[in-house]
């Protein structure tokens, strides 16, 4: 299973796929550190330390909140065509007929793209904040290095949600419909999850229950959230308070979120393995 | 027994495929399995491979059941639609399938060097796979399946893309490999390249075996005689139609004898000299497997004249 797991990563990192969104991701951070650097380096914003600090972790909640979108498209374009790709050219012959089980072959290709997106997701959090850290300095809120990564433990979850899923749809759809339904699914969380902020905002129970059942569907706005709660130790700062706003926690989700979540990763992979070991190839 | 099936079976939503195939290939032979396209051919290595779900019967490779990972450590395959990881290089792709097949980087270090100059492509190493020719492509693919090795080897049309000298490279790599005691499965509808270098062979038609055996035993069992006589008479042709299997005249005073076999070579010509007739010219012809093939597909399950 190492040897798939290798080179699925080499492989990932042959694709334009990949370059492209490395160049895209540097892109975007250039910008977002170029608005960092408009509003704290330049003059302007209101001196009063708080709203400078309410500023800066909208922002902070921004720069993260849409590098999630990053992360996700990575993670749908880079693995819908891996296995089919394999399968439909005839690649997978030559792999499957070697002493590897299928179940092997599977697992191998999903950590293998799953430690990419980690190592991807963790360059794009700690560029967020590293430019944070550089432009913001002071107010920044001073995040605990064990926050973050508790954090970024709860964040890897959102790529292996998505990834899980394209896996087990891979098994049963062609690679252009999984890649439209797993995006689709992806902006049903994220719709799901305004929704639900909105609903706790204005005390709406329906919207906040419309948003609940999305987040079934897709956890990734739900898991974003506790991501977010996690960094700015919500709950137990005084100023956590801070990390209230659209891209924020003011009403993260419950622990059992991120239980349902791994469940949900859990689940797809065993429906992608159930279905690959019984299909012809 | 390094194969053995019994009525093997893959069929796709009832139909197709291949049915109740029941075969054995001996140890350290070439067993070239033939039929027409769309006969049924790559589906049954498929199924004994693992790629392909049986629908019914059993099979065993070196003594494990189909779809046992450790008869696979043995086995080498070149598929006959094939595509390697166009994004590797020649030499990176051998290593590949080394690491998949558990070698340690000394034993497929020294394995690499000697599969690349046995298949031709020493040199041409660091070259990425996408930008090899058809018949480059052919070659690694079969470096591929030999890089472990195996003691088995299915190859499915291993000469497709390959011109002349790269077909008779490959007959040459597989004789040299009976030759150091491994058994070959050769899947090929190439008639010239299966007589060359088979001992058994299997022929499938529509998803069935027609018939199977040793290719040495198939073409002793029969033997055409094509024999000019200087005059001819009736009578040497009724008493020939009595003694042997087949008689036809064909012209003045030629004959077109059907004997079982060498043996009985003296006794058509004895009738012959015995009832007057003068030999002027005789050839004998062994079947080849172009006519046996091509009498097997329109006999169809008819197999009585060969076995």
């Amino acid at each position: 299973m190492l040897t798939i797991i290798k080179y699925t990563f080499k492989e990932l990192l042959y694709k334009k796929i990949f370059i492209s969104t490395l160049l895209l991701a540097l892109l975007y951070l250039g910008l977002y550190g170029g608005a960092l650097y408009m509003v704290f380096q330049r003059g302007g914003t209101p001196p009063d330390l708080l709203i400078r600090a309410s500023i800066s972790s909208q922002l902070v909640g921004a720069g993260l909140y849409f590098s999630t979108f990053i992360v996700a498209f990575l993670t749908v374009l880079g693995s819908v065509s891996m296995v089919t790709y394999e399968l439909e050219t005839g690649i997978l012959y030559g792999i499957l007929s070697k002493p590897i089980t299928r179940t092997e072959y599977m697992l191998g290709k999903f950590l293998g793209l799953a430690l990419m997106l980690i190592i991807f997701s963790l360059f794009l959090i700690g560029a967020v904040l590293g430019l944070n850290l550089l432009m913001a300095g002071e107010v920044l809120y001073h995040f605990k290095l064990i926050s973050i990564i508790k954090g970024a433990l709860i964040y890897f979850l959102i790529p292996l949600t998505l990834l899980s899923l394209v896996f087990y749809l891979s098994t049963i759809l062609k690679p252009l419909a999984t890649g439209i339904v797993v995006i689709m699914n992806f902006m049903l969380g994220i719709i799901g999850g305004f929704l639900e902020q909105i609903g706790m905002v204005i005390n709406k129970q329906e919207l906040v229950d419309m948003g609940i059942l999305a987040s079934l569907f897709s956890p990734v706005d739900s898991i974003y959230r506790k991501f977010f709660s996690f960094l700015y130790d919500a709950g137990q700062s005084p100023i956590a308070i801070l990390a209230n706003g659209p891209f924020g926690s003011g009403h993260p989700p419950s622990i059992w979120m991120i239980f349902y979540s791994v469940g949900y990763i859990l689940l797809f992979i065993i429906l992608a393995l159930r279905k690959f070991n019984k299909m012809d190839l | 027994m390094i194969i053995e099936t019994h009525k093997l079976t893959k069929q796709y939503y009832g139909s197709g495929g291949c049915q109740d195939i029941s075969l054995s290939v001996i140890e350290g032979h070439i067993f070239g399995f033939l039929g027409p396209n769309g006969a049924g051919k790559s589906t049954f290595v498929k199924t004994l491979l693992g790629l392909l779900i049986p629908s019914g019967g059993e099979a065993k490779i070196i003594g494990q059941s189909i779809g046992d990972t450790k008869a696979r450590k043995h086995i080498g395959y070149l598929p006959e639609l094939f595509r390697y990881q166009d994004w590797l290089t020649g030499e990176e792709l051998l290593k590949y399938h080394a690491q998949l097949y558990g070698l340690t980087k000394s034993e497929y270090q020294i394995r690499i060097g000697t599969i690349l100059d046995l298949v031709g492509l020493m040199g041409k190493e660091r070259k990425k796979v996408g930008a090899y020719s058809k018949g480059m492509q052919q070659r690694i693919g079969l470096a591929a399946a030999l890089i472990n090795n195996p003691t088995l080897l299915f190859l499915d049309e291993p000469t497709s893309a390959l011109d002349p000298i790269g077909r008779k490279e490959v007959r040459d790599i597989i004789i040299e490999l009976r030759n150091q005691g491994k058994t070959v499965f050769l899947n090929s509808h190439l008639l010239s390249e299966v007589e060359t270098v088979c001992d058994e062979i299997a022929i499938i038609n529509n998803g069935k075996l027609i018939m199977s055996g040793s290719w040495r035993e198939m073409q002793l069992g029969e033997l055409w005689l094509e024999v000019t006589i200087k005059n001819l008479s009736t009578a040497i042709i009724e008493k020939l139609d009595l003694a042997v299997l087949k008689v036809e005249k064909s012209g003045n005073d030629n004959l077109v004898i059907k004997i079982a076999g060498e043996e009985e070579v003296n006794k058509a010509l004895k009738i012959i000299i015995d009832n007057g007739g003068t030999i002027t010219k005789i050839e004998t012809k062994k079947r080849s497997l172009e006519e046996l093939f091509l009498h097997a597909l329109t006999k169809g399950n008819n197999d009585a004249d060969y076995n």
